[in-house]
């Protein structure tokens, strides 16, 4: 029989059961106690958690060696492993990912506030044996995630039109991977912000919520550009996304649109999406269940994001849809016209008494509205919108067409008399099915 | 790790080893309470090293601790053989016990052990203290199927691992964990 690979046992290495650690001293006196958590690194190392030091810790660093025991927690088989300590991350992406995760078994195992990650504890795995005992049989996946991954990639790899590519990829997500809670951000590096943009499964889209940068999972995975995955949620604040619980001001609430997620997930997963280097935003699945994504749904949504990562840069290069979209905005019941309402402190734009939307997408709808209300001119393109300095595009404007996408999607979620249609390549008309007036309010 | 409703804390078994003022079991170092706590059903691992410094563990069936202070580790045999093998040798002795439901957790050590053949009133102990350890896994939440498949060996394969404590350490995790459990 050839020996065992840390692949074929990378399931013991979910921490969804616990785990015990045998060391010695330099005298050879043993020590033995149980593990929170192990993690896969990769085909020849793992990962252990340094939560406190102790005499394990200080063993470890004596004699550099250990011995692990784990079980599969499915099959229940039980295996041995001598593993070689290497060194202590106490920062990175790794690191970030076992905080994630080690909050997540935390809180599921009553330990909240007990378990602080001081260190990932990097081990290359010298043997693993199998220990005789009973298992149960494995059921088989529900499955083939590789098959659900090129299906994935097909239906979304000849798509140019940003918008239509985002809901693409959350209705690939549901039919070929069964995920029925997801949602795309897309990043605003003016801002160090993540702007939900499409979602599928949730009460209210909450399309144009933000998320900060190092702001739970997402925020974390898009920061630390990895990954985050948690299979028991957790209560932990720092991961939490109540977001309406942190405005700062009565301001600040009054223009957030509500985080759409779960309000009891069971399992997260966030992947950063990466155009080479630069991060353009961050696929997030949830579910209400517990221990829903593992290590191999992970690599294959990793994939996706991958994919997607290059298409977004495509369509952001190529400058919006050929396509043709239409908008039919409802005209307003009242004779009254409808009044846009422009805060310049923060572009902020209200329609009535409504929030719509800020930043650049509340400046560009302020300026194009005032330029038909001007000159009567309904067509634009994305070019003039570039070059215009009142609209603080920054020099590498590949996220205007995201702005866009969003100023659109916020139109189209309630029954506003406004909105916008794509009339080609850089191209879209504003339509007003209402006569329109415009108040811009001053700081004071 | 488990689900624990009631989490322990190190301090809790420190204080209660202070303050204990009665005979402990044998003149040893575990008083009543802790030696019933071994017996009742817990989680049990065992860990010896071979020279120079490489350390080996199992898993043990359940634990019997004797009016002279011995305690007994029931094992698998064929699972536990590098233990065996580690003791046999000459190697220390390291066991923790620990119950999910509270992450509550003890660690004895020895200099020495020595292995024996099991009985019929270990082979006794070690089905129903793997039984009652059982429950309390399905009581944290894991499925009846897997825990009655973790808890299953051999009866006729069990051997005794026999040791007299020299020290214990508070386990649990928190504050204070790895402590000495020792009068004050």
């Amino acid at each position: 029989m050839s020996a065992l690979t840390l692949d074929q046992i990378r399931d013991c290495l979910e921490s969804f059961t616990p785990g015990m650690l045998a060391t010695c001293d330099e005298n050879g006196v043993p020590n033995v106690s149980l593990l929170s958590q192990a993690h896969y690194v990769d085909p020849d190392h793992l990962a252990l958690s340094y939560q406190f030091f102790n005499k394990t810790r200080a063993n470890v660093l004596a004699t550099r060696t250990a011995a692990l025991m784990l079980n599969d927690p499915v099959s229940v088989a039980k295996y041995r492993l001598e593993i070689d300590y290497r060194e202590t991350l106490e920062s990175g992406p790794l690191f970030e990912v076992m905080k994630a995760k080690l909050a997540g078994i935390a809180s599921h195992t009553g330990m909240d506030g007990v378990f602080r990650l001081l260190g990932a504890d990097i081990y290359r795995v010298r043997a693993i044996t199998a220990i005789p005992g009973p298992v149960l049989e494995s059921r088989p996946a529900p499955r083939s995630l590789l098959s659900a991954t090129r299906r994935t990639f097909s239906e979304i790899g000849r798509i140019g039109d940003l918008s239509q590519l985002l809901d693409a990829t959350l209705d690939s997500l549901a039919r070929n991977f069964g995920i029925r809670h997801g949602m795309l951000l897309l990043y605003d590096s003016d801002d160090a912000k993540l702007i939900t943009v499409a979602t599928r499964g949730y009460a209210a889209s909450g399309i144009g919520s933000e998320v900060s940068l190092g702001q739970g999972v997402i925020g974390v995975a898009a920061q630390e550009r990895v990954p985050i995955r948690i299979a028991h949620v957790t209560a932990d604040y720092s991961y939490s996304l109540s977001i309406r619980a942190c405005a700062a001001s009565d301001w600040a609430a009054a223009t957030e649109i509500p985080f759409p997620g779960l309000k009891a997930p069971g399992s997260q997963l966030a992947l950063p999406i990466l155009a080479g280097d630069r991060l353009i935003g961050v696929l997030f699945v949830e579910s209400p269940e517990p221990l829903q994504f593992w290590f191999d749904d992970e690599d294959a949504l990793a994939l996706v994001a991958e994919r997607l990562g290059g298409l977004i840069a495509d369509c952001q290069r190529s400058d919006g849809p050929a396509a043709v979209t239409r908008s039919e905005p409802r005209p307003c019941e009242t004779a009254a016209p409808v009044v846009l309402r422009y805060y310049p402190a923060d572009s902020s734009v209200f329609i009535g008494h409504d929030y719509l939307i800020k930043g650049v997408a509340g400046a560009i709808l302020w300026r194009i509205a005032g330029e038909m209300l001007r000159t009567g001119r309904t067509e634009f393109t994305n070019r003039e919108l570039r070059l215009d300095p009142a609209l603080r595009l920054p020099d590498h404007a590949e996220n205007l067409e995201a702005r866009l996408i969003l100023l659109q999607r916020r139109l189209c979620e309630r029954d506003w008399p406004l909105g916008i249609e794509r009339t080609g390549r850089g191209r879209f008309r504003l339509v007003v099915a209402s006569e329109l007036a415009l108040e811009e309010v001053g700081p004071d | 790790m488990s689900r624990a409703e009631f989490p322990a804390s190190p301090a809790q078994d420190i204080d209660a080893r202070r303050n204990f003022r009665g005979p402990t079991v044998g003149d040893g170092i575990l008083t009543p309470e802790l030696a019933e706590f071994c017996q009742s059903g817990v989680f049990v691992v065992l860990a010896s090293a071979v020279p120079p410094n490489r350390p080996v563990l199992a898993q043990g069936l359940g634990v019997r601790v004797f009016m002279n202070g011995l305690v007994r580790v029931l094992v698998w045999r064929a699972a536990a053989a590098p233990v065996i093998d580690a003791l046999t040798a000459g190697g220390g002795i390291a066991a923790t016990f620990s119950r999910p439901r509270t992450h509550r957790s003890i660690q004895l050590k020895a200099d020495s052990a020595t292995v024996a053949v099991a009985d019929a009133e270990d082979r006794a102990q070690a089905l129903a203290q793997s039984r009652a350890f059982g429950d309390d896994l399905v009581s944290v939440g894991y499925l009846p199927e897997f825990a009655a498949t973790y808890i299953r060996f051999v009866p006729d394969e069990v051997a005794a691992i026999d040791f007299l404590p020299t020290s214990a350490f508070a386990q649990t995790p928190g504050p204070g964990a790895g402590a000495a459990i020792k009068p004050a």
